[in-house]
């Protein structure tokens, strides 16, 4: 028994038990950078590669600008990406991430991030055949990493393609593959609403929300799609909100999450919660939750979003309901916690320095997690969270410096 | 005495690597269920009075020639020494006689049988040189892969590898191993910027690079044995103490310490090489007591392969492994060609490398990294039956991150020699592994199967002196969806 205490003792000492953030905790704070905006401010939720880097990407889908920044896993900070293409929306968020690079998608970009060196490229920016421009109107936030390849799927359109296609993109050598154009041919104005990744089909890659027009006729539909970019089920979407007059369609808030039984879920920029399978799908009720966005976490699906003016949370049912909204704990603690002030290191300069903030909170929402992107999953329990320390105001425009940091989250 | 003695006496007294003698007295061919070792050679010849016997119960390297039961397969002059080598043995003690009047007391009860030994100074082994060749052609579908790749075959796994080794000056060993291979390695000769719209920027980098066939340094190392203690001149160490410095591997798994030559499959298992790969550069000192039962090591090396001063984690790796072989000494060959008795070992070993990482300008990022690194093995071996297991894990932490890096994995493998005539042997192969890294973050499931038959073809000096090899290989990567099989021949020839 003292021998087995010894050497745990010793391996604990040397190496560090093996442990995790618990839920509420958090981890050492880097600064990144100063943000223009106040909170909550237009940061799409980050995410890491495996080999440890962080990636951070100023944006939002109103604003059409976007500034990647990595953040490496020995410490230290590269980036400064700004690569962006459309003026009809700005950026959706990560879209993936492979050993040592990760993806964005902005407007009709589709940009890769090297996390050694923080480069960026565009890619497929122009078809290499016909050299025509082409637009990402839909990416299937998943990276199917592979030895021999790394792929995604997506659709695209250039301006000369009446429908856009469904495509795999080769992500190494920046080319497509498995094109299929967009069923019925003879649709007018395809817009895509939404994309989510399916986690769990082997086979598949995920679905996309997506309106268009036959005739005088409006039409909704999910579409899943496998992982060579092919469409294997269309739901018909009822009761739909319409658009205001010469307004962009409703689309939504950050990516489509699956729940396991078939369900797809997404929270839309009104505020409305959509849920569909393959036999169809609607808007459903919510018990007074203010949704902000779908979560998904060990595998059951989430609704997140206020109730009284605290983070609330509702599962998803398996018969596609959303259950009665709770509390959410972790996300209180967080808030709490940042509120009591942190220490934070800043590594982006040598010498390296930590500062103290009297007091922080959560850069994105109206608390910690309250976003519509789904929490990457850093970690068992912990994700990356992105807090606000001082904001200052110079030659007329509001900045606001801000950090990143595994947190530990639980879902109650 | 018949024509090849001489060369046995002059190999022994001085060191002389002899041709092949011919091959023993034709002795009738064993059946598999024989006590009686079929592709062994036979007893050693019929020695000078003034030449100690052999170790009790003497093995057989795979190269036929006698050894103790902590060799590794491989045929360095360290061997000689290691392994109770007759010639070199008696060379060594031979010089006892006459350099070492003063030496330490563990040679004392070896050299109180060396009233009659011969007057002759011995010469030192300068050079020995073996090796072997192992031409190798694969085949491997990947369905799932580009279309160009989804069928690859060729012989690109061919490789041949030569050792120099020696002992010029008493208990001073050198090993020189190059491995020359048809891998071919990319060298960048030239960089062309791509502008695709012309507006003067650069929008893409295009590089030119040749084929380079691969030369790589196995083994490069000196190793010193201050301590070479036995009860009787002949018989195995009682405690013998190695220290070695170069680049080599490091002894933390099984395989790590097996020779290239002696593996089972022609590459070791892909666990061991997820958790560690090639070789390092350091320092090792290795312990072994009575006849090798408990075997211990412990090393301290660079931590990152060959990179010196190149990447930006500073810190020194160190190492420790233990063997405990109850039933006598265990070589490190994977496989029992010489059908010998039971045998059995534990082991487990350790790596840590606590280092301090920089950024690329030479900074103190503060991050403070931790790796810790576990195998334990069991093997044994009776009557042609060879079987061996590992288990492996892998813990990383640092002080910036919070993001453990966890890994599993383990093997098993065994094989079944059987005796066939004409020096001949065949045994059917199998190897099972699995790695699950990357567990507290995304996990990534992989297996490996593996099954073959081998043939081996003795020349009365080695009983593997030709090995054909026939295998399936299998990989099933679990959470990425991908599938991979094929299969390989190989055909060793050692020299």
């Amino acid at each position: 028994m003292i021998a087995r205490r010894v050497v745990t003792l010793g391996l604990c000492a040397s190496t560090g038990c093996i442990e995790t953030l618990g839920s509420g905790e958090i981890g050492e704070l880097r600064t990144f950078g100063d943000v223009r905006g106040a909170v909550p401010m237009p940061l799409t939720a980050p995410i890491s590669d495996r080999d440890g880097n962080v990636y951070v990407l100023y944006g939002a889908p109103e604003v059409i600008e976007v500034t990647a920044y990595v953040g490496r896993a020995g410490g230290g900070w590269t980036g400064g990406c700004q690569v962006h293409e459309g003026t009809q929306r700005g950026a959706y968020g990560w879209v993936g991430h492979i050993q040592d690079r990760a993806w964005y998608w902005s407007g009709d970009a589709l940009v890769e991030v090297d996390g050694t060196t923080g480069s960026c490229k565009n890619l497929l920016d122009r078809d290499p055949v016909s050299a025509a421009d082409l637009a990402f109107v839909a990416v299937v936030p998943d990276v199917r990493e592979t030895p021999s390849r790394n792929t995604m799927v997506a659709m695209i359109q250039s301006v000369t393609d009446s429908v856009p296609f469904e495509v795999v993109i080769d992500l190494d050598l920046g080319i497509y593959t498995d094109l299929t154009r967009f069923v019925p041919n003879n649709a007018v104005d395809v817009t895509v609403l939404g994309s989510g990744r399916d986690d769990d089909d082997d086979d598949g890659a995920g679905f996309v929300l997506v309106q268009y027009m036959i005739g005088d006729a409006l039409r909704v539909e999910g579409r899943f799609l496998d992982s060579a970019a092919r469409v294997s089920d269309v739901a018909a979407i009822t009761e739909y909100p319409a658009a205001a007059e010469n307004e962009p369609p409703i689309a939504v808030a950050g990516f489509l999450q699956g729940e396991g039984q078939g369900w797809v879920a997404g929270v839309l920029e009104n505020g409305d919660v959509l849920v569909f399978d393959r036999d169809g799908g609607r808007i459903r009720a919510t018990d007074g939750l203010a949704a902000v966005g779908v979560h998904r976490f060990e595998g059951t699906t989430w609704i997140v979003g206020e109730k009284n003016g605290r983070p609330a949370i509702a599962a998803l049912a398996p018969s596609g309901d959303i259950g009665a909204a709770q509390g959410w704990v972790s996300s209180e603690r967080i808030a709490r916690r940042l509120a009591a002030g942190v220490t934070v290191l800043d590594d982006r300069t040598a010498p390296i320095d930590t500062v103290r903030w009297s007091s922080a909170r959560a850069a994105v929402g109206a608390s910690a997690f309250l976003h519509a992107e789904n929490p990457h999953p850093y970690a068992d329990g912990v994700t990356l969270l992105l807090v606000a320390g001082p904001a200052y105001e110079t030659a007329g425009q509001s900045f606001t410096t801000v950090a990143i940091a595994p947190v530990g989250i639980a879902y109650p | 005495m018949s024509a090849w003695m001489p060369w046995a006496l002059a190999s022994w007294v001085f060191g002389v690597t002899a041709p092949a003698p011919p091959p023993p007295a034709p002795e009738p061919i064993a059946p598999a269920e024989s006590p009686t070792p079929a592709l062994t050679p036979s007893e050693p010849p019929p020695q000078p009075t003034r030449v100690v016997p052999p170790a009790v119960e003497p093995s057989l390297r795979p190269d036929g020639s006698l050894r103790s039961r902590d060799d590794n397969g491989d045929d360095d002059a360290g061997d000689a020494a290691d392994d109770g080598d007759a010639a070199a043995a008696a060379a060594a003690a031979a010089a006892d006689d006459d350099d070492d009047d003063d030496d330490d007391a563990d040679d004392d009860a070896a050299d109180d049988d060396d009233d009659d030994a011969p007057l002759v100074r011995p010469r030192r082994e300068w050079l020995r040189i073996s090796g072997y060749v192992q031409p190798q052609f694969t085949f491997r579908v990947r369905d799932n892969a580009r279309p160009r790749d989804q069928r690859e075959f060729g012989a690109g796994a061919t490789r041949a590898g030569f050792v120099l080794s020696g002992e010029p000056v008493r208990r001073w060993f050198y090993t020189i191993h190059l491995v020359v291979g048809a891998t071919i390695v990319d060298t960048i000769t030239g960089v062309d910027v791509i502008d695709q719209n012309g507006d003067g920027t650069v929008d893409d980098v295009s590089t030119r690079s040749e084929p380079v066939p691969g030369l790589f340094i196995e083994r490069l190392s000196v190793r010193y044995r201050p301590v070479d203690a036995k009860r009787s001149r002949g018989e195995g160490t009682l405690v013998h103490v190695d220290l070695e410095l170069g680049q080599l591997r490091i002894p933390w798994t099984v395989q790590q310490k097996v020779f290239n030559a002696a593996l089972m499959f022609p590459s070791r298992s892909t666990p061991n090489a997820v958790f560690l790969l090639g070789t390092d550069l350091g320092a090792l000192a290795a312990v072994g007591v009575l006849q090798d039962r408990v075997e211990l090591s412990t090393g301290i090396f660079n931590g990152t392969g060959l990179a010196i001063g190149r990447s930006n984690e500073r810190g020194a790796l160190f190492s420790g492994r233990i063997d405990v072989n109850p039933l006598g000494g265990f070589n490190y060959a994977e496989s029992d060609l010489e059908r010998g008795r039971f045998r059995f070992g534990v082991g487990t070993g350790a790596l840590f490398f606590p280092s301090r990482i920089y950024d690329d300008a030479g900074n103190d990022t503060r991050t403070r990294a931790r790796d810790l690194r576990v195998s334990t093995s069991v093997r044994l071996a009776v009557r042609g039956f060879y079987l061996q297991a590992e288990y492996l894990r892998r813990q990383r932490t640092d002080s910036l991150s919070s993001l453990p890096r966890v890994a599993d994995g383990a093997y098993v493998q065994g094989s079944m020699f059987f005796a066939l005539p004409r020096r001949m042997g065949i045994a059917p192969i199998g190897r099972f592994g699995w790695t699950t890294t990357d567990q507290r973050a995304d996990p990534r499931t992989v297996f490996y199967g593996e099954a073959g038959l081998a043939l081996y073809v003795g020349d009365g000096e080695r009983p593997d002196a030709l090995r054909v090899l026939v295998q399936y290989l299998g990989e099933n990567r679990i959470s990425e969806y991908e599938r991979a099989d094929g299969a390989a021949t190989q055909l060793q020839l050692r020299f």
